[in-house]
């Protein structure tokens, strides 16, 4: 009997202990704070070995209330919580160790919604805003609120969504393909702080948009640089790339997209003619290698061996690539340039392909003349036995 | 001849060969191998050879042209999931007449089963599978669904999509059979289409079940030389003898197989529809055709009732002999309409199963 009470004591006290230890690092603040010490036990910060006392101060030992609360920090006013935050995060020497920057809190009193706060205004966005309180996640992890999928619906835009045209900035870019691209997981497509930075947020001016979209598209910008648009559009008030792509409801870039053309030039000027040739050179080109590929796709279904098609088509498709960027030049020649190029390439695949596809349908013809020396064979046959008879 | 007939029985390879069809009849052989074969070509023979008693002797002939085929087809294959639809495409795109070689396998794997099965029909019809033809008619319930099984093992070995898809269909309904559904599982080996899958698939579809049908042809063949050939409900009719008339007839009618096999090889060739990727499914897949009325079945019915009832057919067609007690001659009316009531239900069944196209 003795031995089963040693060896069951043991087992009760982890039974009782058991609650603690699954709130992770919150030693005894859990009995009383359990909702709290169940928000933190998989936070960043748990992770790191931050617990309760690191921020809030008192005694994680002690059961006692007295004991545990004495010297505990009141909740922090709204307005300090970046200074109180940046305190371990705008010090250097505590984040290398994490491989964070220091500069978020630097960062964040010359943005918009810093200065607002400075200035009084407690509605602006402080840090626990888009982090949480206790449910801190690193920034890659895909619970986080600030992870590239969740940061525009469960951050931003918790305040910059609204019902009316021009004010729904998140029902925008929900709309847009850069949202649909990170949705699909591509982690390098533009949510809001791609565009607006994070700690240093603000809106881009008029003159600095083709600044902000030509991070990614280089090419564009290139060609946009030296087209008349670049200082035409700015000098119209229209913001650079916005004017005709929109700034958070960004679509895809078809031919739709040329409507946009008579929003300030009329349907009879030189500049529609222009973007209409433009336009004109696009749509042979992607339609040439619509047909190109439908051809490679039928030949290699017989099968034919297709990948020197492929390759070419490659190519080609490299050529239209590029052209497209440089459509926002402006200029039809240069243009061309690749178009022709890229055209040339579908053209001469679909008739190689035809040539090959033609040779084929000459087995049809073999069955025809077997069918034939069948038809004698089979006569002869019955001839000869009839003749044996 | 002379030279080897003095130091080998020629008589007795010829005897040997015949046992596989074309001579229904002992042979002597102490006898010089001339002797014997005009014997044997002298035989008279019912006129079975017309039309529809020469199913039987058209099936063996195409079973040994695939296995000729796919003779040459094995020479190139490797069946692996990561080789094998290269191989395929070396088969069918990089060798001289390989393309043309894979298509007349893959149409002889139709023809072979549709012969199989119109067979079994002809049989169920003339009642051809009375006493002393049990053995006959068991034998050739088990050929058809070896063929098929062939074909079906076959038919996944391209390992591109159609064919993979194509199997998970088949596979489907296999699986809902209550005893081969388990076996079928476990040759499959589970779900999902693993990497083994190939390699056991391919050493059953080119040695062990060709072995067991030319097993079976050959058991068939001796139960006719035992019992003789079926001469039809008081069917007497003339006699020819096997030379000229009947292995001239049959020559004839095995060039115009030939044709059909050659000119639908050419003029419906199935094509490559790309490696197979179990991560994007193949729309539109059906299974093939002699499956189509197993989808219908589980289609109309909950799947293992589905199963136990397909089970249930199996085990009353291969018993027929025994559950046909109708005595004499009979008639040909009951047979007949049964046999049209069950093609009535199967041709049913596959129009349900061919809408999971959708």
């Amino acid at each position: 009997m003795r031995s089963v009470e040693r060896s069951f004591l043991p087992l009760l006290a982890a039974l009782l202990a058991t609650p603690g230890d699954a709130l992770g690092n919150a030693g005894d603040c859990a009995r009383c704070h359990s909702e709290v010490a169940v928000q933190h036990r998989n936070s960043a910060h748990a992770f790191e070995d931050l617990t309760c006392v690191d921020c809030h101060g008192g005694d994680a030992t002690s059961t006692d209330v007295d004991t545990a609360h004495r010297g505990l920090r009141p909740a922090v006013p709204r307005a300090e919580i970046p200074e109180f935050c940046g305190g371990c995060h705008a010090d250097p020497v505590a984040m290398a160790a994490f491989g964070l920057p220091a500069d978020q809190l630097a960062l964040y009193q010359i943005s918009g919604h810093g200065r607002a706060l400075a200035a009084g205004d407690l509605t602006a966005a402080v840090c626990t805003d888009c982090h949480g309180v206790h449910d801190i996640y690193g920034v890659a992890d895909p619970a986080s609120a600030t992870q590239a999928r969740n940061v525009a619906s469960s951050d931003c835009g918790q305040c910059h969504a609204g019902s009316g045209a021009g004010t729904d900035v998140l029902g925008d870019y929900e709309g847009s393909v850069h949202h649909a691209a990170v949705q699909q997981g591509d982690m390098e497509a533009p949510s809001c702080v791609h565009c607006h930075g994070s700690h240093g947020a603000a809106p881009p001016g008029i003159g600095t948009v083709n600044r902000v979209c030509g991070q990614c598209h280089s090419e564009t910008r290139e060609a946009f640089r030296h087209s008349p648009h670049s200082e035409g559009i700015v000098a119209a008030g229209e913001p650079q790339c916005a004017a005709c792509h929109e700034n958070h409801r960004v679509g895809p870039a078809t031919a739709d997209l040329w409507s946009a053309c008579t929003d300030c030039h009329d349907e009879s000027s030189d500049a529609m003619r222009t973007g209409q040739k433009i336009l004109t050179l696009m749509q042979q080109t992607e339609d040439e290698m619509v047909r190109a590929r439908q051809s490679t796709a039928e030949a290699r279904a017989v099968p034919l061996d297709v990948r020197d098609y492929e390759a070419r088509l490659d190519l080609a498709a490299s050529y239209l690539a590029k052209a497209r960027p440089r459509t926002h030049s402006l200029d039809p020649e240069s243009v061309e340039e690749l178009t022709r190029k890229a055209r040339s390439i579908g053209e001469q695949v679909q008739a190689d392909v035809a040539g090959e596809l033609y040779v084929l349908e000459g087995r049809d013809l073999v069955v025809l003349f077997l069918w034939l020396y069948i038809v004698v064979t089979v006569a002869a046959l019955q001839l000869y036995r009839r003749s044996l008879r | 001849v002379a030279w080897f007939e003095e130091r080998v029985n020629l008589t007795e390879i010829f005897s040997f060969i015949t046992t596989f069809g074309m001579a229904y009849g002992d042979i002597d052989t102490r006898r010089p191998l001339d002797e014997a074969v005009e014997d044997a070509f002298r035989k008279p023979h019912p006129v079975y050879v017309r039309w529809p008693h020469i199913l039987g002797i058209m099936a063996f002939v195409v079973f040994l042209f695939q296995g000729v085929t796919g003779l040459f087809l094995s020479f190139y294959y490797q069946p692996s999931p990561d080789a094998a639809y290269n191989s395929f495409l070396v088969i069918t795109r990089d060798t001289h007449l390989g393309w043309y070689i894979h298509q007349m396998h893959s149409w002889g794997s139709h023809i072979l089963i549709a012969l199989l099965l119109l067979r079994l029909c002809r049989f169920f019809f003339h009642r051809a599978y009375r006493s002393p033809r049990e053995l006959v008619w068991i034998v050739g319930v088990l050929l058809a669904l070896l063929a098929i099984y062939e074909a079906i093992s076959g038919s996944i070995l391209p390992w591109d999509q159609e064919a993979y898809w194509s199997f998970m269909r088949t596979a489907e309904a296999i699986r809902e059979l209550p005893v081969f559904g388990a076996i079928f599982g476990f040759l499959v080996g589970g779900y999902d289409l693993g990497p083994f899958l190939l390699p056991r698939f391919y050493v059953l579809h080119i040695m062990a079940v060709p072995l067991a049908i030319l097993a079976l042809f050959y058991l068939h063949f001796a139960t006719i030389r035992r019992i003789g050939l079926s001469r039809g409900d008081g069917d007497a009719g003339p006699e020819y003898p096997l030379y000229p008339d009947h292995i001239l007839n049959l020559l004839t009618v095995l060039v115009l197989l030939f044709g059909v096999i050659l000119t639908a090889a050419v003029v419906f060739p199935s094509l490559a529809t790309g490696a197979a990727d179990p991560y994007v499914a193949y729309e539109g897949v059906l299974p093939p055709w002699y499956m189509l009325p197993a989808h219908g079945l589980i289609e109309v019915l909950p799947g293992d009732v589905a199963g136990v009832l397909m089970m249930l057919s199996f085990v009353a067609l291969t018993a027929a002999p025994f559950l046909d007690r109708a005595r004499g001659e009979g008639s040909r009316v009951v047979s007949g309409s049964l046999l049209v009531v069950a093609l009535g239900l199967v041709v049913w069944l596959g129009y349900v199963g061919y809408g999971i196209r959708g």
